[in-house]
């Protein structure tokens, strides 16, 4: 029964990634991406992280797609690719690409079953557990995450500020074009 | 029967080699950050797995944290590549090779 | 007095240092003054030490004074020590003496140079460095002196380096002297591995018993040596750079070049005469050697026409006699004409410094004349100068002249030393001829150019009166060595037991049964070989004197124009020896310039090819690869992404391969 949840799961994620790689279009390719992140989010629900699954549907497919959209939305929406087709490359970067796939699976399939001994043996105590490693244990990168996420904010808008004055160095890209 | 963790790690690299070609082969710069999204995501699954098997919570928390960690670089990371769009007017990487030489 | 001897050399060494030293704030007069008051200073210490010498007993008469151990390496010891011995006191007095003598008239001769200070500071460095040589203990410490002597022979030749003739002169006698010093270092070496020392004292006593008397090592000891005393003291084949060496200043050409340095060479022999008399082969090279330059050059001395060159050719002649001295074994005999030879050779070039002062610095004797009249006292010493170098008696070269050609003829050396006797008493005769064709061109007849002869004076005092003392020197100096009578004769007695291969020891047997052993031959006069031929010689090499003179008055005083006759008749030879021979051309055509192309080749393929060839050829290499690797950087973050992917592949795997195991 779980196995055939997981090939489910499985199976939508790696549909999701597919979708990602070969869209031409990149808002389509976002939307896909949002869902390779739903059907993670479940498969750590199986993996008794419900804390992290909800995480994972917040911040990732809540908040990092819904920028990666504005984004899209800004620059590419008008742009589809020329050239070559993103399921059809070219050249030398076809034999490399899919080379070094093949190889990574390979390898890490045999690290896997090499390691992979038994199941999860018990149950993991769940947010409690999280919570006191995170504020007892972790205490220390907890805080420079957070100092790492104000200096993101800061970096980000510094380097998209237009070197005006003020507000008005930040109008909406529409109107350079 | 129960999933065998081995299992989930072959997910997780199936799911990063996709990110890796996607990468390598997308020419549209917003499709290439998608794509090691995707990387990254395989990343936490697989460690997600480990802190299942091995009964140890140390996984989860690193997973909390890269994902700090990866709101915190997309920020930047989609501020750079607007920046790049003004200055250059293209997101294609093939014709962006400022650091040639 | 005696027990500070050894600071003698020190003191123009620190003449040396302050004047270098200070140069930019020296004063000028106490510049020169400080210079001549160091070598003065020396002199008197040097006279204190003499005659404390002279007190003691025979067997007494070596001092050594050790100032520091200079190289302990094994087996191999050598100490910076200065010997005061009746040989080194007597080179001493030489040196400071007429050194003094020559400063003071340098501080007249050189008051309107530029490099006045610079002047006596390298003049007090020479002092030093003579000194040292003189003074030395061991070989090593002499070689010292020897290569300063050289040093500063160079600096004074060129020392108005600005004219391209005086660099030159400079650098070759360098050069030269650098190919005899060649032979003393490997001589050198000779000594020590066959003796294992280098000290005189043992070398001489480990000679005796160590070494066989005519085989190959001595022998080749003593060629060794003598092939670093042609370059310093200008013998066949090594002279070349003495004549040219008249570029540098008039008292410089006095002091060191016919007084001092170049007698470093006859001062070696002497000193190691106690191993060189067990190499008779060589000593008749060595004669050889000294009478053929004494003639050769004598010959060229004939027609040369700047007053310096003329002179210059007789020192190198007058050295040869030195060297015929050593030759036959009159070890003493060399010593004595080599002390006259210093007074009256240093007088000649005083006094030629002061015509030429006189004439404002024109040295080609065709275009003075008459100037006796105007420059009196430059004339009467000068004259006695020439006298001297002549040969009339009772001036000091008769007798030690005199010496040196009996010593030859009743040598050891048979009847090789009656040809030299025969080839020293033709070079005599030409001596006495091209000096008195010299003081006649110079001195008497017309001024030849009316405006040289206007504007000439005499010098002022301070360069007269040193002439003079050396004009009282060059008449009494040969008292020093009266032959005949034995007792009298005070050089044989203070230097006979210490030269020719005698210590302390023997010494203290006496004089007379030391001089009879190996060492001392034929020098001992009075002693063993009949009065008669001693005087019969004197008086064939007083007529042979007079000769000359007179056969040179005739031609130049009372009948100008037979000069011109002759000189036509014999055109060929008289271009000849005034070309010097063509030897200075010879030598750069057959050693000098094959060196030259040889060195250009070796450059060429050398420094240029191999050398500049790999520097480059790394650089081009580098640049090669770099162009190479340069595209792997095209700016496409696709293909670095793509290469990290690789190495990360490249990880994975050398993980996996490992955990296989």
């Amino acid at each position: 029964m779980a196995m055939v949840g997981f090939l489910l799961l499985a199976g939508a994620a790696i549909a999701g990634a597919m979708g990602v790689v070969m869209q031409r279009n990149a808002l389509y390719g976002a939307l896909s991406l949002v869902g390779v992140f739903v059907a993670t989010a479940v498969l750590y629900l199986t993996l008794s992280a419900p804390f992290l699954a909800v995480l994972q549907l917040i911040v990732y497919a809540g908040a990092i797609m819904v920028l990666f959209i504005f984004v899209i939305m800004l620059i590419s929406v008008r742009y589809e690719e020329s050239g070559e087709a993103a399921g059809v490359p070219g050249g030398m970067k076809r034999y490399v690409a899919f080379g070094l796939a093949g190889l990574f699976v390979m390898l890490f399939v045999v690290l896997s079953f090499k390691m992979a001994a038994t199941p999860g043996t018990e149950e993991l105590g769940g947010i409690n557990e999280l919570g006191l490693a995170l504020y007892q244990k972790y205490m220390f990168p907890f805080e420079v995450a957070s100092i790492l996420l104000l200096v993101a904010i800061v970096g980000a808008l510094s380097i998209t500020r237009r070197h005006g004055r003020g507000l008005e160095g930040n109008v909406a890209l529409e109107e350079r074009h | 029967m129960a999933v065998s963790p081995a299992l989930y790690q072959v997910l997780a690299a199936v799911l990063f080699s996709i990110g890796v070609m996607g990468v390598l082969f997308r020419r549209n710069i917003l499709v290439i950050f998608m794509c090691v999204e995707l990387m990254l995501n395989a990343a936490n699954l697989s460690l997600i797995a480990f802190a299942r098997a091995l009964g140890n919570v140390d996984g989860q928390v690193v997973v909390f944290f890269a994902l700090a960690v990866a709101a915190a670089e997309v920020s930047v990371g989609l501020a750079i590549i607007i920046d790049l769009f003004r200055k250059k007017g293209t997101v294609d990487v093939e014709q962006v090779s400022l650091l040639k030489g | 007095m005696l027990q500070l001897f050894w600071l003698i050399p020190f003191l123009p060494l620190l003449g040396f240092l302050v004047n270098g030293l200070g140069l930019k704030w020296m004063p000028r007069k106490a510049a020169g003054w400080l210079a001549c008051g160091m070598v003065g200073v020396a002199f008197a210490i040097g006279v204190g030490a003499l005659f404390e010498l002279i007190a003691r007993p025979l067997a007494d008469r070596s001092v050594t004074h050790v100032l520091f151990p200079w190289i302990m390496a094994g087996d191999f010891h050598v100490n910076v020590a200065f010997m005061w011995d009746p040989l080194s006191a007597v080179m001493t007095l030489i040196v400071t003496g007429v050194g003094f003598l020559i400063h003071v008239y340098s501080v007249g001769y050189m008051r309107h140079d530029e490099g006045y200070k610079r002047y006596f500071a390298y003049l007090n460095l020479f002092t030093f460095a003579m000194l040292v040589l003189v003074l030395a203990d061991n070989f090593l410490l002499l070689f010292v002196g020897w290569e300063g002597v050289g040093l500063c022979s160079y600096l004074l030749i060129g020392f108005w380096y600005t004219k391209k003739s005086a660099a030159d002169a400079g650098k070759k006698a360098f050069i030269v002297n650098r190919i005899g010093d060649f032979g003393v270092l490997v001589a050198m070496m000779l000594t020590f591995w066959t003796l294992g020392t280098l000290t005189f004292p043992e070398v001489f006593h480990r000679a005796q018993t160590l070494l066989t008397p005519g085989t190959a090592i001595p022998t080749a000891i003593a060629l060794l040596f003598f092939l670093g005393a042609t370059g310093k003291s200008a013998q066949i084949p090594l002279y070349t750079w003495l004549p040219d060496a008249m570029e540098g200043p008039t008292p410089v050409s006095a002091l060191i070049h016919a007084a001092t340095m170049v007698t470093a060479g006859v001062y070696l022999f002497v000193r190691a005469s106690g191993m060189f008399v067990l190499a008779p082969t060589a000593l008749a090279v060595v004669a050889v050697i000294g009478a053929v330059t004494a003639i050769f050059a004598a010959t060229i001395g004939l027609v040369q026409t700047d007053i310096k060159r003329v002179l210059a050719y007789s020192t190198v002649s007058q050295l040869g006699y030195m060297f015929l001295a050593v030759g036959s074994g009159a070890f003493v005999a060399a010593i004595f004409h080599l002390m006259t030879h210093a007074f009256f050779k240093a007088l000649l070039f005083l006094g030629s410094g002061s015509v030429i002062e006189a004439a404002h610095h024109e040295q080609d004797i065709r275009k003075m004349g008459g100037l006796g009249a105007k420059l009196p006292i430059t004339k009467n010493t000068f004259i006695i100068g020439s006298l001297a170098l002549a040969g009339v008696p009772i001036f000091a070269g008769f007798f030690s002249k005199d010496e040196v050609l009996y010593s030859a003829f009743t040598s050891q050396l048979g009847n090789l030393g009656k040809l030299l006797w025969v080839i020293g008493a033709a070079a005599a005769l030409l001596t006495a001829f091209y000096i008195t064709r010299l003081v006649v061109l110079t001195f008497y007849g017309t001024p030849r150019d009316k405006h040289l002869f206007d504007h000439a004076h005499e010098s002022p005092k301070i360069m007269t009166v040193p002439l003079m003392i050396l004009a009282v020197l060059s008449t009494v100096g040969g008292f020093l060595g009266l032959p005949l009578i034995e007792k009298a004769n005070v050089m044989h007695n203070w230097l006979g037991p210490w030269v020719g291969g005698h210590g302390a020891e023997e010494a203290a047997e006496g004089a007379h049964q030391g001089a009879l052993a190996q060492g001392e031959t034929v020098a001992h006069v009075g002693v063993g070989h009949s009065a008669g031929l001693e005087v019969g010689l004197m008086a064939f090499s007083v007529a042979l004197a007079i000769i000359g003179i007179w056969a040179a008055w005739r031609v130049y005083a009372k009948e100008p124009s037979r000069a011109q006759e002759l000189g036509r008749k014999f055109s060929g030879v008289y271009r000849v020896l005034w070309n010097k021979y063509y030897i200075d051309e010879i030598y750069n055509a057959v050693v000098v310039q094959p060196i030259v192309v040889g060195s250009r080749a070796l450059w060429r393929v050398f420094d240029v090819g191999f050398v500049d060839g790999a520097v480059n050829g790394a650089g081009r290499v580098l640049r090669a690869t770099g162009s190479y690797l340069r595209p792997i950087q095209n700016g496409l973050a696709g293909s670095y992404a793509a290469a990290i992917m690789l190495g990360a592949i490249l990880i994975m795997g050398y993980v996996l391969l490992g955990s296989w195991r």
